[in-house]
């Protein structure tokens, strides 16, 4: 639900304007607004000015601005951690830190970069030892002076190793041999012997032929092969212990001064949200003035504490909220805790507009409900649930996964609901184990029950939709719109109405009386909708329309459980069928929550919400929470 | 006579046929085109991920409609 808001002006003498506002960051429930000024104030409006900096904090605000940016870019460096707690002051400790800042994070930097030297360097020497360990096998086992010079190559193609053997005789004039082996990721390596003469040249062509070469580091030229393993083994170690050293380093630096620079930051991200908002505050010679939004509930204690923190200096006055500043309000939404979980779905679209309507609560009721609809079967609601209370326990202090988990039990819950009223048990095996019969429809038998009552839900749904979109119009002081929804809410019935007439065992004398009552409501759309009023009346039809997908998607859901079930009674055997079973029936769940939760969230997205609300509202965000400023 | 199909009965599973899989095809077409598009822009803003599923789950309105033509071309 959208929180009520109230708009006030907070008045006290100009030298109390910064420890009010540190206040008002302590107390974090102020929007600041300079927009909000109320149209009383006109007539001191020519005394009314907005506040404008010093040449002091000018600068101060320069020197925060700028150590905060430094801070986020030493911070970057380091291995995430809070560090040592600390009791200092504040306003010294950040002066201390704009001093050294500069050393750390050039010490920082440079550990940094040989770090990340170090790590390539590593990359590429495991890459040598992997390559010559495959090949070493292929080198004649002489200690002395290689008599040959070998050439490490990459092959893509197996087929043109001939090719390329004959082609590089050709070139060199010399005997040159290619041994191949697997390599450590299965990929084929190759080693070309040649006489020392026409090593050069064959590189030369490679290179020129873009044939990569597997390039050994310079000092190791010369050794023989394990001698190069060996070798390598004793750089890396080395390296190894280089990398260890900097890890080191940059923990004890983390230890020291990480905490340090956390809390300052912290702290100076207030102090400039201090600052800024300064500029949406204004002022005459002796008095300041803030305009701003805060929830309706909150005035009374914002005004005590004020009252008492600055001696009855400064006061807080309620203004009242113009019909045309409605725009201006902004939303703050507030949820019972069974709704709460629901704004996950409901936070992904921007914010409601104040006067339009906060539909975390109807998610809360039609979400489930459809979602019950479509999976509609006691076993897999009953994993569903079981899912959602695992994720519940399980991940209890990450909160989105909670409240996923609460949604999915909810959810679970109305699947075994709907279950029992379609008599489905893990699809039909309920009916074959314990003869389990449907209270209301069997969804196998019967589509076109299950299309009517899906097209049913859409008309109560879409109905709801316009009427709560038309009380949002009249809260605007849109009449005229407020009006076309209620009156499209009878077009619909109507319309409803004469199709049932045409389907159901009602009397066919109803049809003259509803297409009278159809023409006078339609001259009332053009009044009150305009020319394109008709448009808009088919839009709402088609959209209750889309709501057969609740038929569609639990027809899909039904016949992969049977299917399921078919083919584990197919195979013979009772623990083939056992597996085969909790395969198929296990994907049938991963699909039951994955396609009802997409329909059941279109729904509300594209059908629901855009006829009910008005979307790109003004978040609240008061200042002092989360580092808002005005 | 027994075990022979009338030409109507033809004609009625082809055009259900034709309702169910054309809307299927544009279906498809449209949630290719959404998917690409949506797979772009999700390498630059990861945030709008569910945004993205319910837009490649727009399209899939076309095919329930041609689900529903063909259901009740099938059970009239």
């Amino acid at each position: 639900m959208i929180v009520r808001m109230a708009k006030i002006a907070v008045m006290g003498p100009r030298e109390l304007l910064l420890d009010v506002l540190a206040h008002i960051e302590h107390l974090g429930i102020l929007q600041i607004d300079r927009e909000s000024k109320p149209g009383q104030l006109k007539e001191i409006e020519t005394v009314l000015q907005s506040v404008v900096l010093d040449r002091e904090s000018l600068g101060q605000r320069f020197l925060y601005e700028n150590l905060l940016q430094k801070i986020d870019g030493l911070l970057a460096y380091l291995p995430p951690g809070v560090g040592r707690e600390y009791y200092l002051d504040n306003a010294s400790i950040a002066q201390f830190l704009s001093e050294v800042i500069g050393k750390h994070l050039e010490t920082l930097r440079g550990l940094d970069q040989e770090q990340k030297q170090l790590g390539q360097t590593q990359k590429e020497l495991e890459a040598a030892r992997l390559f010559l360990e495959a090949i070493s096998p292929l080198f004649p086992k002489n200690n002395g002076k290689p008599i040959l010079d070998y050439i490490g190559i990459s092959i893509r193609d197996p087929q043109a190793l001939t090719e390329l053997q004959q082609h590089l005789q050709q070139e060199t004039g010399k005997p040159v041999a290619i041994d191949t082996v697997k390599g450590p990721h299965a990929e084929l390596l190759g080693v070309i012997s040649a006489e020392h003469d026409a090593a050069d040249l064959i590189r030369k062509k490679l290179s020129r032929d873009l044939v990569a070469e597997h390039q050994l580091p310079k000092e190791l030229a010369g050794l023989p092969v394990p001698e190069k393993i060996t070798a390598l083994a004793a750089k890396r170690a080395a390296l190894h212990d280089r990398q260890q050293q900097i890890t080191a380093q940059l923990a004890t630096f983390a230890h020291r001064w990480q905490g340090v620079y956390s809390h300052v930051r912290g702290w100076l991200v207030v102090q400039l949200s201090l600052l800024n908002a300064t500029a949406s505050v204004y002022q005459t010679k002796m008095c300041f003035f803030i305009f701003g939004w805060i929830p309706q509930e909150e005035v009374e204690r914002f005004s005590r504490k004020l009252t008492a923190e600055f001696a009855g200096k400064v006061t807080v006055e309620e203004k009242e909220i113009l019909v045309q500043e409605l725009d201006r309000v902004p939303t703050a939404l507030h949820n019972p805790a069974y709704f709460k979980p629901f704004e996950i779905f409901s936070r992904i679209l921007p914010v409601p507009g104040y006067s339009s309507f906060d539909l975390t609560p109807y998610l809360g009721i039609f979400f489930p409900l459809f979602f019950g609809m479509m999976l509609g079967d006691m076993g897999y609601g009953f994993i569903v649930s079981c899912l959602g209370l695992f994720l519940l326990f399980r991940y209890r202090k990450k909160k989105l996964v909670s409240d996923g988990g609460k949604i999915m039990v909810v959810c679970g819950v109305y699947a075994i609901i709907f279950g029992m009223l379609y008599g489905e048990f893990l699809g039909t095996m309920g009916t074959v184990l314990v003869g389990l019969k449907p209270l209301l429809f069997d969804r196998h038998e019967t589509i076109l029950p299950m299309f009517y009552f899906a097209i049913g839900a859409g008309v109560v749904h879409i109905s709801l939709a316009l009427l709560l979109g038309g009380l949002s119009a009249r809260r605007k002081g849109e009449p005229r719109e407020a009006l076309f929804k209620f009156i499209s809410i009878l077009f619909i019935l109507f319309v409803s109405l004469l199709v049932a007439t045409y389907i159901f065992p009602i009397s066919k004398l109803l049809h003259k009386p509803l297409l009278t009552g159809l023409f006078i409501i339609s001259l009332l759309l053009f009044l009150t909708g305009g020319l394109l009023a008709p448009l808009e009346a088919l839009k709402h039809l088609g959209n209750i329309i889309s709501y057969a997908r609740i038929m569609a998607i639990g027809l899909t859901s039904v016949l992969l459980a049977y299917v399921a079930n078919h083919l584990a009674g197919m195979t013979g055997s009772i623990w083939l069928g056992v597996l085969v079973g909790i395969l198929l029936h296990g994907f049938n769940v991963l699909l039951g929550i994955f396609a009802p939760t997409i329909h059941a969230l279109r729904l509300h997205y594209v059908e629901f919400f855009s006829k009910t609300t008005e979307r790109g509202g003004r978040e609240f965000a008061p200042l002092g929470k989360k580092g808002n400023s005005a | 006579m027994d075990g022979v199909i009338g030409l109507d009965k033809i004609l009625m599973a082809f055009a259900a046929a034709m309702a169910l899989g054309l809307s299927a095809l544009a279906t498809a077409w449209a949630q290719a085109k959404i998917g690409a598009a949506g797979a772009g822009a999700l390498a630059e803003k990861p945030e709008l991920t569910a945004t993205i599923i319910i837009l490649v789950a727009i399209p899939e309105t076309m095919v329930i409609l041609g689900f529903v033509i063909a259901a009740m071309i099938l059970l009239k």
